[in-house]
This record gives C-alpha cells, structure tokens and sequence, in this order.
C-alpha cells in the first residue's frame, strides 16, 4: 500500500465509529466512567497529533484500542490507590441486578485478565491479534485468558446459583 | 454452561455506552485542542518566518561586519599603492626609504566615532610609530658587525595590537598587525583577535 492510500478519517468521524468500543475498553480497566472518558479524550487528541495516516480500517482501529489501552496503564500506574466503581453505581446503570453483579465480578479481576477477556469476548479479536495489540507473546494471552475465564466462570457460576 | 457467561459478559459490557453529555464534552474538548494546535502552528509559521526575515536582514550584514570589522587596514604595497589586509592573509610589502631608513607603512581606516588605541607586542629592534592614521614599521639596523652576522635570526618580526573601541571606550574588535622581514622581503599579516 503506498503512502497515498493511507487514511486519516476526522476525530469526529472516528469517535462516531469507534468512541464507545473505546469507552468499553477504556471503562473496564479504569473501573470508572470519569477516567475512563479522560481516557477516550487523551486517546483522541493523540489520534488528531497522529500525522501518519493508517493502512486501513482495521489499523487505524487496532492504533486507537492500542493508544487507549497505553493510556489507561498510564493513568493506572499514577494513581496508588485507583477508585473504581462501586456495586450500588453499577447497579444504577444495569437494569438487572444480575447484569451488575457480572460487571462487578469482572471488574474484579485483575486489570491483565479484564483486558483480554474485553478484547476476546466483547471486540472479538482473536488471542493472536491481542497479542499484537497489547505488545505480549501469543502464549500470554492464552494464558491470561484461560486464568481469566476460570476465575470468571467461577464466580459467574455463584451469580447463577445465586 | 461457557456460552452463557460469555454470553453475558458481552451484554453487560457492550452496555457500557458513552452518555451524550460525555460525547459532547469529548468533541469539545478536541476542537479546543485543534483550535490550540492551529494557533500554536500559526505562531511556529510566523516565528519561523520573522526568522527567517531577521536572518536575512542582519545575518549577511552581520557577515560582512565580521569580515570588515569596525577597522580597515591597508598596507603599501607600491608607488601611492594601497592595499586592503585581509584578515589571515600575508602580504609583500613595500619598503620606503627615508632617510636612509626603511619603512614600511600602513594606514588605518575606522568607522565613524570609533577610536584605537595600540599596544606593541613585538618590537625588538623596530620601531613603530603612529602619525595621522598611518603606523611606520621602521625596520631595525642589522648592524655591521661581522661577530653578530651569525646570531642574527634570519627573519625580523615586530607586531602590534590595534584595539577598536566606540564611542563610549567600549573595545569592540582587537587586530594584531604582523610584519615579517625574510631576508630583503617583508610581509604583513592581519588578524583578529578573539
């Protein structure tokens, strides 16, 4: 591809396509939705500093959840004692309690395997791909997604019983 | 069993929707940010370019008053011939006789409201003197003594220092003016001073 068929969308544009996949991701590892909107806003101002143009939809999508992601480890790093949200906002925002205690359990998780379970079950990106995205080995996403989804699946298995 | 919890999983997370006030805020926010880009491009575009324009305007000139400096020596280098020492470059010379003496002579040209003071820094058996803007290197007797033939250097150097100063005394610019004699020739060189 040369350098013509690069694209450069407008921010508007792209927060239209893709600013709540962005929030999502961003929402999951802040465990609120303030930072989480920082997020999405820093990501965007990077996207409009961003001169090079991209090699396609799915580059310039895999550069946003990138840039999104690096942010969020950032803020993450910064803030000590991170404040996420609490069961009873949650539960505010889900018409069930049910759909709130999935939330809340995945929000319980380590921010690693929040991130990959996101990434897998909700974009649909494949464990190849994630690694990609994240800058780690294929084999830790496996893993990530395997510790993920049997600490997940545990606790989901005690909302069902519930 | 796995499918219902992926399965909600999805569902919970893909309700997690950014609210219109957000959205707003965030385009906002970008507009600021791109306005604040632009003006910050606009500002480098015109500091580049009044640059540019200084560099043009005073760079060249600020050349040549390198070059030329606030002083403009000149040598004798024949019959009513004046030459313009150049800064690093050695100059044959002239030698006048006067009175059975031989004399080299330089003349020393300075802008407006600009004085010099000298400092000789190597005479040896020379003699420089100063007289209406013009330096005498009086080239020293060799003497005749047949004993002192075989002491005597085979070149003579006298030099001196010609300090620019403005109006205010401030120095501004310092040359040294050498003369060499190999031999029968002599030459002069310029220099400047740092």
């Amino acid at each position: 591809m040369s350098q013509d068929d690069k694209t450069h969308k407008c921010v508007e544009e792209i927060f239209e396509e893709y600013g709540n996949m962005l929030y999502r991701i961003a929402f999951v590892m802040m465990k609120n939705q303030y930072d989480a909107e920082d997020a999405v806003q820093d990501t965007l101002i990077k996207y409009m500093e961003h001169r090079k143009g991209f090699e396609g939809e799915e580059h310039c999508k895999a550069w946003l959840i990138r840039v999104t992601v690096n942010v969020c480890k950032n803020k993450l790093r910064f803030y000590q004692n991170h404040p996420g949200i609490s069961m009873e906002e949650l539960s505010a925002c889900y018409e069930t309690r049910e759909e709130a205690e999935v939330m809340e359990r995945l929000m319980r998780l380590p921010r690693k395997y929040r991130e990959v379970l996101t990434l897998y079950y909700v974009e649909g990106y494949q464990s190849k791909e994630i690694a990609a995205l994240l800058k780690i080995t294929e084999s830790a996403v496996r893993k990530r997604l395997e510790r993920g989804r049997r600490q997940l699946n545990e606790s989901m298995g005690g909302v069902t019983d519930a | 069993m796995p499918k219902q919890w992926e399965e909600r999983l999805r569902d919970v997370v893909e309700q997690v929707t950014l609210q219109e006030t957000a959205r707003e805020h965030m385009l906002e926010a970008c507009a600021v940010k791109r306005k604040a880009a632009a003006r910050k491009k606009a500002w480098m575009k015109l500091a580049a370019s009044a640059s540019l324009v200084c560099i043009l305007l005073f760079f060249p000139w600020g050349i040549r008053q390198e070059e030329n400096g606030t002083a403009v020596v000149y040598a004798s280098t024949g019959e009513d011939e004046w030459s313009r020492l150049e800064i690093g470059e050695k100059k044959l010379l002239v030698q006048t006789d006067k009175l059975g003496m031989k004399y080299c002579i330089f003349k020393l040209e300075l802008q407006e409201n600009y004085l010099f003071e000298q400092e000789f820094t190597m005479i040896g058996e020379d003699f420089i003197s100063i007289k209406n803007g013009k330096i005498y290197w009086r080239i020293g007797e060799e003497g005749n003594d047949e004993d002192e033939k075989g002491e005597r250097p085979e070149s003579r150097r006298a030099s001196m220092r010609i300090r620019i100063l403005d109006k205010e005394g401030k120095r501004v610019d310092t040359l040294e003016l050498e003369m060499t004699k190999e031999g029968e020739v002599c030459y002069a060189e310029l220099r400047r001073i740092q």
